[in-house]
């Protein structure tokens, strides 16, 4: 009897712990449920929303809902004014003057005004915002005083920026700058106001709290690092007529198996995907590719390899890669192939032609062509007086797959070559490709800052005592278009480009593309000419 | 018994000291620096590493940070969190791990206890296959293999339980990653159960308490289950620790912002400060679980004594 009784009890008690598993559920919320809120899914927590800190993707991405900038690109991704009414360049191109929008209101109600701008430039200069952006006012655009005030030998109030008047907005710069208007879409340059700044005391945007809004939404819950973020719609939002999504949800999801589940079962409208798990996706009429100015190349020891230094022998590794075999077998989905500098649909010529429409422009050069390649190789060595080269090919040990690949077709194309493949850790490997020293080969990428073809010739301005290229009409042709605007200029952009190919000062792999999964219902995703910050004020959803 | 707790804690602080210079010394030794952007320029980069201190020599870092420390200050994060105190990062991320930790824990303890009692109270076929089954497939797979299978499943197929962690959901959205964790924790409980259980169950004193007419529920649980808490708590500390530093794939295959996904961030990324204040954290939590412990034992088992003196 009382055995009986313990094995009840024992049934019972098991039930218990079994069952307990599967409490507590009821049921997954679906997105297509909520007309109201778009789901985002992203790939990584934003490391910081401080717009004036941020400089990975991930947190651009954040700060993009909650923040405007002088110009913006809009949903079409054309560069139009944003908080700026309009902009005036000086006759010498060293000062630019924004006009600001009328009734700019910052999230709490006060009015936006120009000094904001000013404290916002100042404080992204200022080392101890010990920010990672600020090569974007003394490379992309050199800012008067910037170099000096970054590294700290200048006060940040001599920064050239100022605000003659509420509304007026000036910058001055040490050289005159083109693209700048495409340079201040960025979000370290967005406004940060003086008296919220000091009123956080040291904890400025690390919450909702210590963050305003000026753009589209309102940041509604975060804490660093987090997984969650949300943002609502803001009313004050000078163009907030046109954005229609109550609330924006967004979800980080490193692990893209789950996020394709998330997706196909409706709990997220948008995912980025990438790799296998994309090619599945193949077909999908919801699959959107979109371009980024994220560009893999090879650079070459110009300086100290006797077999680099000929043109001959570097155009002979150029031609002996079948980029689209690579692309399509080793990168799977997300990546292009690619046989000149700048990307397709990126940048645009002063009559609005795509720069790189002609995307075989340079096949001469770089197109894979088995034979050619294996004719100029057996020129370059009889010029050289070598019978072969051996080199030193060194890449990040997460690229070792596409780097063998390479070297397997190089290899084979080329008697004689011998490709030594040095894996290194990743800030090891950066370390040297900033260096510009100590390699032969080494596949690095590279992702552009603005839509301007500078922004990807900018890697390839050799510092003195590197091993990069040093071609002297390249250097005077770049320097020489930041004075220039016009016809003029898109010439000398596409005389640089030539003679990049034609030395073969670097070898073009591959471009790289975002792919999301967008449902059906939602659209409006785009992403600004570089891939690396969403558009979101054309999002729209309708109930499925 | 107070002058043994006392000894452990020196004991303690010696350790944690010596692991946090031991630390200190090894991510100098790293390659790289927290700094690595190639478009920052070499001058941007030293005054990045001046404005965080990082330019000065290792000893000065060493003893600025064990001051900061003793105030309470971790630092700052360099460079997966640019700038948030390390305290904010811990502190948002501490009890999420903490509570699927427990929770996993407790549910699969219980299940385990239930089990391992189960397969050695009946020898019944039902049971005992139920309990190889589950046991072993809990041992020999891996927890993120049940998590897939759990998220295709529940998650996606029924639709009944969310993929993600959700902080608007928590109990819901928690359910799959705990249950994912605790089976193994169920697996090694249950088997270190059976085989105590049986051992008292042959022993004398449980024949002689059945001899003098006491009831199967008293036995079981003022013998049997007393008896075999021993090694289940010893093997529980372990999971424990385990449990609370963070099950890195399950965090990240749920997007659960917990402590594992922070540290494997941190130490990818070359965030020393991040990576020494939680190595901190974790060396200081198993000494503190491990002293628990002890004292857990003497409550269990009144003839362990503590200090060396017995009685």
């Amino acid at each position: 009897m009382r055995m009986r009784k313990t094995k009840r009890i024992f049934c019972l008690l098991t039930l218990c712990a079994f069952v307990s598993f599967g409490l507590g559920g009821c049921g997954a919320a679906k997105s297509a449920d909520d007309p109201t809120t778009i789901n985002v899914g992203v790939n990584g927590a934003p490391q910081t929303i401080d717009p004036q800190v941020v400089s990975d993707t991930g947190s651009g991405e954040v700060v993009a809902y909650f923040t405007s900038t002088l110009y913006q690109y809009d949903p079409n991704r054309e560069l139009v004014p944003a908080m700026a009414e309009s902009s005036e360049f000086s006759e010498d191109g060293l000062t630019v003057t924004y006009h600001l929008k009328e009734g700019l209101k910052w999230s709490d109600g006060v009015s936006v005004t120009a000094d904001d701008f000013v404290f916002g430039f100042q404080r992204l200069a200022d080392p101890a915002t010990k920010s990672g952006s600020i090569y974007l006012i003394t490379d992309c655009c050199k800012i008067k005083n910037a170099d000096e005030i970054t590294v700290g030998e200048v006060p940040v109030s001599e920064l050239g920026v100022s605000a003659p008047d509420n509304m007026t907005f000036v910058v001055e710069l040490e050289q005159p700058c083109p693209y700048i208007n495409s340079l201040f879409t960025l979000r370290p340059m967005s406004p940060c106001r003086r008296d919220f700044f000091n009123s956080c005391g040291g904890n400025y945007a690390t919450s909702p709290e210590t963050v305003l809004s000026c753009g589209p939404y309102i940041l509604e819950r975060y804490e660093p690092l987090a997984s969650q973020i949300h943002f609502r719609k803001n009313p004050d939002y000078f163009d907030a007529d046109i954005i229609e999504p109550e609330n924006v949800s967004l979800q980080v999801v490193s692990d893209s198996q789950q996020a394709m589940m998330c997706y196909k079962a409706n709990e997220l409208d948008i995912v980025r995907t990438s790799g296998e798990l994309a090619e599945l996706a193949v077909g999908d009429t919801h699959l959107n590719s979109i371009n980024t100015a994220q560009v893999y190349k090879l650079e070459i020891n110009h300086q100290t390899n006797p077999a680099l230094k000929n043109t001959d022998i570097r155009m002979a590794l150029a031609k002996s890669i079948d980029r689209d075999s690579i692309a399509a077998n080793v990168m799977r989905l997300g990546y292009y192939s690619m046989t000149r500098v700048i990307p397709p649909n990126f940048c645009f010529d002063s009559d609005g032609k795509d720069f790189a429409g002609d995307t075989s422009q340079y096949d001469e050069y770089m197109k894979f062509d088995a034979e050619k390649a294996k004719e100029l190789w057996t020129k370059g060595l009889s010029e050289t007086g070598l019978s072969g080269a051996k080199l030193e090919f060194i890449c990040s040990s997460s690229q070792t797959k596409i780097v063998e690949a390479l070297k397997a077709q190089m290899e084979k194309a080329l008697p004689g070559l011998e490709l030594e493949i040095l894996p290194l850790p990743d800030k090891e490997w950066l370390n040297r490709v900033n260096s510009g020293r100590d390699y032969d080969l080494v596949l690095s990428s590279w992702v552009a800052d603005y839509a301007d073809p500078t922004a990807l010739f900018q890697s390839c301005i050799a510092a003195p005592g590197t091993i990069k290229y040093s071609g002297e009409k390249f250097q005077e042709l770049y320097k020489n278009s930041y004075n220039a605007s016009g016809a003029e200029r898109d010439s000398m952009l596409h005389e640089a480009e030539e003679i990049l190919m034609k030395d073969v000062a670097l070898i073009p792999l591959f471009g790289g593309q975002s792919n999301y999964l967008i449902s059906e219902g939602v659209s409006g995703y785009q992403m600004n000419p570089t891939g690396v910050e969403p558009i979101v004020t054309g999002l729209r959803k309708e109930m499925r | 018994m107070g002058k043994y707790i006392r000894k452990r804690i020196l004991i303690s602080i010696v350790i944690l000291l010596l692991i946090l210079l031991i630390l200190f010394l090894l991510l100098q030794l790293m390659p790289g620096s927290p700094f690595n952007d190639a478009k920052l320029s070499p001058e941007q980069v030293e005054a990045l590493k001046k404005s965080y201190g990082l330019d000065q020599p290792v000893i000065v870092q060493f003893f600025r940070y064990i001051g900061n420390m003793l105030k309470g200050d971790f630092g700052v994060s360099y460079s997966i969190s640019p700038n948030t105190p390390i305290t904010t990062l811990i502190a948002t991320r501490f009890p999420v791990t903490i509570k699927i930790g427990f929770v996993s824990l407790i549910a699969g303890t219980l299940a385990g206890l239930v089990l391992g009692l189960l397969a050695a109270f009946f020898r019944n076929a039902v049971i005992r296959f139920l309990y190889s089954v589950l046991t072993l497939t809990g041992i020999a797979i891996p927890s993120y293999l049940f998590a897939i299978f759990f998220s295709w499943f529940i998650g996606y197929k029924a639709e009944l339980l969310p993929l993600l962690y959700d902080f608007r959901s928590p109990a819901a959205s928690s359910v799959m990653p705990v249950a994912a964790m605790s089976l193994s924790v169920m697996a090694v409980i249950a088997r270190f159960t059976r085989s105590e259980a049986e051992d008292v169950m042959k022993s004398d004193y449980v024949m002689l308490a059945r001899c003098s007419g006491m009831s199967s529920w008293t036995i079981m649980v003022k013998y049997i289950l007393r008896n075999s808490l021993i090694p289940v708590i010893t093997v529980m500390a372990g999971l424990l620790v385990g449990l609370l530093t963070g099950s890195l794939v399950i965090e990240k295959m749920f997007s659960i912002p917990g402590m594992g996904e922070l540290l494997t961030n941190a130490i990818s990324n070359n965030d020393y400060s991040v990576v020494i204040a939680l190595s901190f954290v974790y060396s200081a939590l198993y000494i503190v679980v491990m002293l628990l412990l002890d004292l857990i034992y003497c409550v269990v088992d009144p003839r362990v004594r503590l200090g060396g003196k017995t009685e």
